[in-house]
């Protein structure tokens, strides 16, 4: 990891000292050694600070949706595959010039599960990375200025019977009732801290639904009924949008399965409207475009 | 009341909580949940998980509900009919004469046990109990507050995010609780508070009989619990530097979500919403926190806090310095959830203890 | 004095009966629809006198892509057991291409409903055109009826 820490040094180093760029958005050391954190680096000779390794958990593309962050105009920021989707995304749907991103992209081969990190775990293998990283299409980023390769081997997959996200084959085999049983249980633990909403990436409106109240749209009550409304609203305003990094799902303090709904959906936009979000940045939003032939059999 | 030291055998703890909770039907202990550990009822002392430090979110709901029913109302015809979940209490003694709970809302009467909380989290309840009780008496608050009684056990391995000791507790402090554990012995020592924990003991002639008294030295002491940092001086750090850029800096990372503050035992802010048709609905109370950007919005559109820097200092300075200042406790228990929930790895106890070394090197601030 | 209160006590009872949970004509049913084609298909229907299930209450939009899927959501939250969303047929729309996004958007919060556990028979889609009267009356009869056979579910909005 030295090696990598190293280029993304000194890529961060070239890219404030020639001024291309006011701000880095990059990982450094945190809490406790199996903790990383964001940090903000407008000085070159701060740039030792940067790091990677596989408990880079966050997705640091959420930074760009935040006023205080805008401010500084040109920014670089040091992404994993998954998190340079969101940053496609959000050049897609014009929260963000390309021009004003230098995007400094990692070869990744997954990330250990944060809950996992906190009892201790250390070793990068197919039953301690997330989900995401199981299935993941962009080991290498989709779009990068910069790329830095990663001095560490793949982990092999070996046991084929670890599926990522196989709930989802289980819910989609339930009847209505039950799995209307499966997340009423789990929406009910919700306490709307809106952690999902805010480390989301692409949830950038500057006043969200929740918020609105007039008419209020979505009750406001912590219990089932406002619960529901809020979680389902949620993932409909990400369907087709949400790009996988998990985030909601690892903020989530009371541990709703949020990605078994994104990832959900995303299967069935892809089946659907043959369309994979984050991946083109010149492609138009699933929901923004349409096709004559589409899908119809549901409508009298 | 005067204190009293008791000693229990582990074989007789778990009678003494299978009866209260045949007694009291609702006993509430850490209990895992699909590989994390929340508050939650119990229906058996084997389904509480006591070896863990801390359940993921303190046990606030109980005294504050995430949702709490002000009032409920019904309109047929010409008629309106209100229901006040606190018609039964009287608001002076607190008492409910009745005997019978209102008919919305859940029953805010209800009597709850908290087995197996630790002493970061029992100390949460006298603290919030000084905002609630200032200037208007907030008798939802209390009646909850009066019918919870805590059982507690000490801590004996703080993690790194802990800093009970810091802000004025310790692991193994009384603070809070109705009666509190310590391992030991041939199972527990007791340590019983207050007049409820005494209730608790001698609700029956069989949980008198578990319990057998000792004498006040043969309690274990007390380990000496050294603060890392003092708390006095970020306070007065908080106090100088208001304006201080170092928390437009910090603060950076800071998403503003509202974790830190849900998951927070002392957090008590609420919002008053009204809900309901032309036909049914209620006033109620939710969390909310002051870390989301409508929380100060005015109608306006003007913000007097407007940068999560200025969101995360009203954190600081609301728990640190104002709540001090007014009530000579700081509204924090150490017991570090802001921190581990965290998903950008914001740790208070570092950024306290940065402040408090900053005041004592006499840094300027930036 | 006595007329003031009668008054009072009708303007009061007119109000309550604008709410959609009103104790007569269960199960109700709201239908959104749009301006152009399927608002006058049904315009039609009334004014040639066809008659029809009266469970249903109909709410204009300028076109099916202004209508939300949180109207939906509202509609069901608000005690309707069924919600009809209907405009004009592919290639017809007044916005050229209003329907063909809503088309899009309700294929994925049918999916979604559908995964949450809400019983999608209870969301219908139709294109109806203005001269449609009778399609309209055969829409709004075999939802109604399909509704009504619905059991009692117990499903994320039936709670309160």
């Amino acid at each position: 990891m030295e090696k990598m820490n190293e280029k993304i040094q000194n890529i961060a180093k070239e890219l404030l000292e020639n001024k291309e760029v006011n701000l880095i958005i990059g990982f450094t050391k945190g809490s406790n050694p199996l903790r990383m954190r964001s940090v903000f680096i407008t000085d070159p000779k701060d740039v030792s600070k940067l790091s990677f390794n596989s408990h880079c958990v966050q997705d640091l593309a959420v930074f760009l949706k935040k006023p205080e962050v805008k401010k500084f105009g040109k920014i670089g920021i040091v992404v994993k595959g998954c998190d340079e989707k969101a940053v496609n995304t959000l050049i897609q749907e014009y929260q963000l010039s390309r021009d004003n991103i230098k995007i400094i992209g990692l070869e990744c081969h997954g990330v250990i599960k944060q809950n996992l990190a906190d009892k201790g775990e250390n070793s990068l293998n197919q039953s301690t990375v997330y989900d995401k990283c199981l299935s993941c299409e962009v080991h290498t980023p989709a779009l990068y200025d910069y790329l830095v390769e990663s001095d560490e081997q793949a982990f092999e997959i070996n046991d084929n019977s670890i599926k990522p996200y196989a709930k989802i084959e289980e819910l989609d085999l339930m009847t209505a009732e039950e799995r209307n049983g499966f997340w009423q249980n789990e929406f009910e633990k919700c306490i709307k801290c809106y952690a999902c909403r805010q480390v989301c990436p692409l949830c950038y409106c500057t006043r969200c639904i929740v918020e609105k109240n007039t008419p209020q749209w979505i009750e406001t009550n912590i219990e089932e009924t406002g619960n529901a409304q809020w979680n389902m609203i949620r993932a409909y305003h990400l369907s087709g949008r949400c790009i996988g990094c998990g985030e909601c799902e690892r903020a989530c303090p009371v541990n709703i399965p949020l990605m078994l709904i994104n990832e959900k959906m995303a299967r069935d936009t892809f089946e659907k409207f043959g369309y994979k979000s984050g991946i083109d940045i010149n492609a138009k939003p699933v929901f923004g475009t349409f096709d004559i032939n589409d899908f119809n059999d549901f409508i009298k | 009341m005067e204190e009293k030291y008791y000693e229990i055998s582990s074989e007789n703890i778990k009678k003494f909580v299978n009866n209260l909770i045949e007694q009291h039907n609702e006993v509430i202990a850490p209990k895992d949940k699909d590989g994390d550990t929340f508050y939650d009822k119990i229906n058996n002392f084997d389904d509480a998980d006591l070896n863990i430090l801390l359940p993921k979110l303190s046990f606030k709901e109980y005294l504050l509900p995430k949702t709490e029913t002000l009032f409920e109302y019904s309109i047929s015809g010409s008629n309106i009919n209100i229901c006040d979940p606190l018609e039964n209490i009287d608001v002076n003694t607190n008492a409910n004469n009745s005997g019978k709970a209102a008919d919305c809302g859940d029953n805010i009467s209800q009597k709850r046990i908290i087995f197996g909380s630790r002493p970061c989290d029992a100390g949460a309840g006298p603290i919030m109990e000084k905002v609630f009780n200032w200037d208007y008496k907030d008798e939802f608050f209390n009646e909850r507050f009066k019918n919870l009684y805590i059982i507690s056990i000490a801590c004996d391995k703080p993690d790194n995010y802990c800093f009970c000791t810091e802000v004025q507790l310790s692991p193994e402090s009384s603070f809070g609780s109705d009666i509190l554990l310590k391992k030991g012995g041939s199972g527990y020592y007791a340590k019983v508070i207050t007049e409820k924990g005494m209730e608790l003991i001698n609700s029956n002639s069989e949980n008198s009989s578990l319990f057998k008294e000792i004498s006040k030295d043969k309690f274990p002491a007390d380990k000496d619990w050294k603060a890392t940092f003092d708390i006095k001086k970020t306070q007065s750090f908080l106090d100088k530097n208001f304006t201080s850029n170092y928390f437009q800096e910090k603060f950076l990372s800071c998403i503003g979500c509202g974790v830190c503050t849900y998951t927070c035992p002392t957090c008590h802010c609420f919002d008053i919403q009204d809900e309901g048709t032309n036909e049914k609905g209620k006033r109620i109370r939710n969390w909310d926190s002051c870390q989301f950007g409508i929380f100060t919005l005015h109608t306006s559109g003007h913000n007097p806090r407007v940068t999560q820097g200025d969101r995360y200092r009203q954190r600081l300075m609301h728990k640190f310095k104002i709540y001090n200042e007014k009530f000579n406790k700081y509204l924090c228990v150490g017991c570090g959830r802001c921190s581990r929930n965290c998903p950008e790895d914001i740790d208070l106890k570092e950024i306290t203890a940065e402040l408090s070394l900053m005041e004592s090197s006499n840094k300027p601030a930036e | 004095m006595e007329n003031n209160n009668t008054e009072k006590n009708q303007n009061f009872s007119d109000n309550s009966n604008n709410g959609i949970t009103a104790q007569n004509k269960e199960p109700r049913i709201i239908a959104f629809v749009c301006n152009w084609c399927t608002y006058n298909g049904a315009d039609l229907a009334g004014t040639s006198r066809m008659k029809y299930a009266d469970n249903v209450r109909v709410i204009k939009l300028p076109c099916t892509g202004r209508i939300d899927p949180l109207f939906v959501i509202e509609a069901f939250k608000k005690g309707a057991k069924g919600v009809l969303v209907s405009g004009c047929h592919p290639g017809d729309c007044h916005y050229t291409s209003g329907n063909y996004h809503s088309r899009r958007k309700y294929t994925a919060f049918r999916d979604l409903l559908n995964y949450l556990g809400v019983d999608i028979s209870r969301v219908e889609f139709s294109w109806i055109s203005a001269s449609e009267g009778n399609k309209w009356v055969s829409v709004i009869n075999d939802f109604t009826n399909k509704i009504k056979s619905l059991p009692n579910n117990s499903d994320i909005f039936s709670k309160k």
